[in-house]
């Protein structure tokens, strides 16, 4: 073999390898601008735990159990984390989804679906959220806010939703849906008790959870006195509770009693509200059937 | 090989003269075979050796030494390394996203829990399910804060909490107010940066807070939304236009007095706003009150639309 070949052989070997490297290059260029795009989504950008979890998935760390086990312990401390919110916040957050729209130095624009439950009430919003940053600090909006809750509660609800999406609350929205919740516990727990309590007075046909609570003496089972507790919500996110008194007596057993204190039961049991306030009103009407 | 420039003709060995008589022969044209060795030899070493020089020479021209293809082997390399580690972490993080999907369905109730046909050993799948999961915590939690969260802490060993209060309006977040919360022994507010015209002390007495701190901080959000939400419509009002002028405000922003300069009538109609119920951002009572002795019932039309009463 004499110089001269081999010296060409070097260069076919060396253009190849030139042409190889390049190819390489574009190819590492375009990998780095793909992963760019992935970590533009702020939840896929990974640091801390996360960062050592992938570098050591993708073979660049040793230690997959220590790995492991810091990655575990972070994690524990997220879910104790959201029991704690969960907790003080009144609501479950089941699902939230975010999707980047548009990620820049300074502004960051996502789309965020959030659904759960308060209480017993499920509910769906979806919104954009901007978050500039400015001369003043960091300036955050909502737009496009978007409320579905659970059809049952609907017609309660109807004009305080579109108020809402319309001024874009989505704060007022939830102390709002939180409020509502805590007054329909409170008539439940209320409704429950007097269940509890005197038995044979006392009927929830539709449940705890309903409206309405019957009582009537067992001995009279055709004369009711509905006991109707609603929780309306305003336009403006007012929570209030009505409590109203409703007779579903025959008109024969009327025309036996023709007094006032059964005809006019409905108003004097506002008067008694009143002065006594729900539960203890509840408890004198309920004294009054049971004729005790 | 070796090429060994002969010392002297008559020391070279046999085979090493001959390649040279042979080369002479061979390259050199001008030379035929001749008797006169001596000569012959001479004058094939010379042009041999000059030979040699060229060959040396173009040699270091080409860039392509040996130690050159060395490098570039080794540029590949460490380029297929970066390569494909690149395309790992790019699978991994699909296969993160792939799995946070199911992890969402699941959470909805929408899907059964089934077991996604990963190709990694079971170690890198429980791996990359805790860093789905830890994915979803981190968005929950920061949902919590988005919807106006109380963004609890837990402070000195469990002894204190710290609380933040989030005030709204019209799509933009405002200011936060923050309380540090002694629990232990009793539950008591120990520092907060509540302006002082908000009630705070009247809504802790009339609270359940030792058992229930919400039943503190929804009223207190309530009073503190409210006076936010004033707060920007009083700002809103002073850079409206020219012809609305403010000519008394207060800090809890519950009174608002308003000049309105009629442009073509000339007249000024002051606009008393009262805002009695400090839970709410809308005025309970608009007074107005004009020295003209006429003011167009347009204008008071369009006052009373404007500003939403009755």
């Amino acid at each position: 073999m004499t110089t001269g070949k081999m010296s060409n052989e070097n260069t076919e070997e060396a253009a190849a390898l030139q042409a190889q490297i390049e190819h390489l290059q574009a190819e590492v260029s375009a990998l780095r601008r793909q992963q760019k795009d992935d970590q533009k989504d702020v939840t896929f950008h990974f640091r801390g735990q996360m960062q050592n979890a992938m570098l050591s998935l993708c073979g660049q760390r040793q230690g997959d159990e220590k790995v492991l086990s810091m990655l575990m312990e972070e994690v524990e401390e997220l879910e104790e984390d959201l029991k704690l919110q969960t907790q003080m916040n009144g609501i479950s957050l089941t699902g939230c989804t975010t999707k980047t729209l548009q990620s820049s130095g300074r502004k960051l624009v996502q789309q965020l679906c959030v659904s759960g439950h308060c209480s017993e009430l499920l509910f769906q919003v979806e919104f954009q959220l901007s978050e500039v940053n400015e001369a003043s600090g960091c300036v955050r909006t909502i737009s496009e806010l978007n409320v579905v809750i659970d059809a049952g509660e609907m017609q309660n609800f109807s004009s305080f939703l579109s108020g809402v999406e319309e001024s874009r609350d989505l704060l007022l929205f939830f102390r709002t849906l939180r409020s509502f919740s805590d007054r329909c516990d409170d008539r439940r727990r209320t409704f429950q008790h007097f269940q509890e309590k005197y038995p044979a007075v006392v009927s929830l046909p539709a449940g705890c959870r309903s409206e309405v609570m019957h009582l009537s003496h067992p001995e009279l089972p055709g004369c009711v006195l509905l006991v109707h507790w609603s929780v309306h919500v305003s336009r403006e996110g007012g929570v209030s509770p009505k409590v109203e008194l409703l007779t579903k007596i025959p008109e024969r057993a009327l025309q036996l009693f023709p007094s006032q204190a059964v005809g006019g039961a409905a108003e004097a049991f506002q008067s008694l509200l009143r002065i006594l306030g729900a539960e203890a009103a509840l408890e004198a009407v309920i004294m009054a059937v049971s004729l005790s | 090989m070796t090429l060994q420039p002969p010392k002297s003709n008559t020391s070279a060995t046999t085979s090493g003269c001959f390649h040279l008589k042979q080369r002479n022969v061979h390259y050199s044209t001008q030379h035929k075979y001749s008797q006169n060795m001596e000569v012959a030899t001479t004058k094939g070493v010379l042009s041999h050796l000059s030979r040699l020089e060229v060959q040396k020479r173009s040699l270091k021209s080409q860039p392509q030494q040996p130690g050159g293809v060395k490098a570039l082997r080794a540029t590949v390399e460490a380029l297929l390394t970066q390569r494909d580690q690149l395309r790992a972490e790019i699978q991994t993080h699909k296969n993160i996203k792939k799995l946070r999907v199911s992890m969402d369905k699941q959470c909805t109730n929408e899907e059964e829990e089934t077991e996604e046909g990963m190709d990694e050993d079971s170690e890198n799948s429980n791996l990359l399910r805790l860093m789905a999961r830890h994915t979803q915590l981190k968005d929950l939690l920061h949902a919590h804060n988005v919807v106006g969260g109380y963004n609890v802490v837990k402070t000195r060993q469990g002894k204190g909490v710290c609380v933040s209060v989030a005030t709204f309006y019209e799509g933009v977040y405002l200011n936060t107010y923050n309380l540090e919360i002694d629990v232990k022994p009793t539950v008591r507010i120990s520092r907060h940066n509540v302006p002082p015209f908000i009630p705070l002390n009247n809504l802790a007495e009339q609270s359940n807070m030792q058992t229930d701190l919400r039943t503190l901080l929804d009223p207190l959000s309530q009073h503190l939304n409210a006076f936010a939400g004033r707060q920007q419509q009083f700002k809103f009002v002073k850079e409206l236009h020219k012809s609305v002028e403010v000519m008394e405000s207060n800090v809890l922003c519950s009174l608002l007095v308003l000049k309105f300069t009629v442009p073509r009538e000339k007249t000024a109609v002051l606009c008393s706003l009262d805002y009695t119920d400090c839970t709410r951002s809308l005025p309970t009572r608009v007074h107005f009150e004009s020295d003209a002795w006429y003011v167009s019932t347009n204008v008071l039309n369009w006052m009373r639309a404007a500003t939403g009463s009755q």
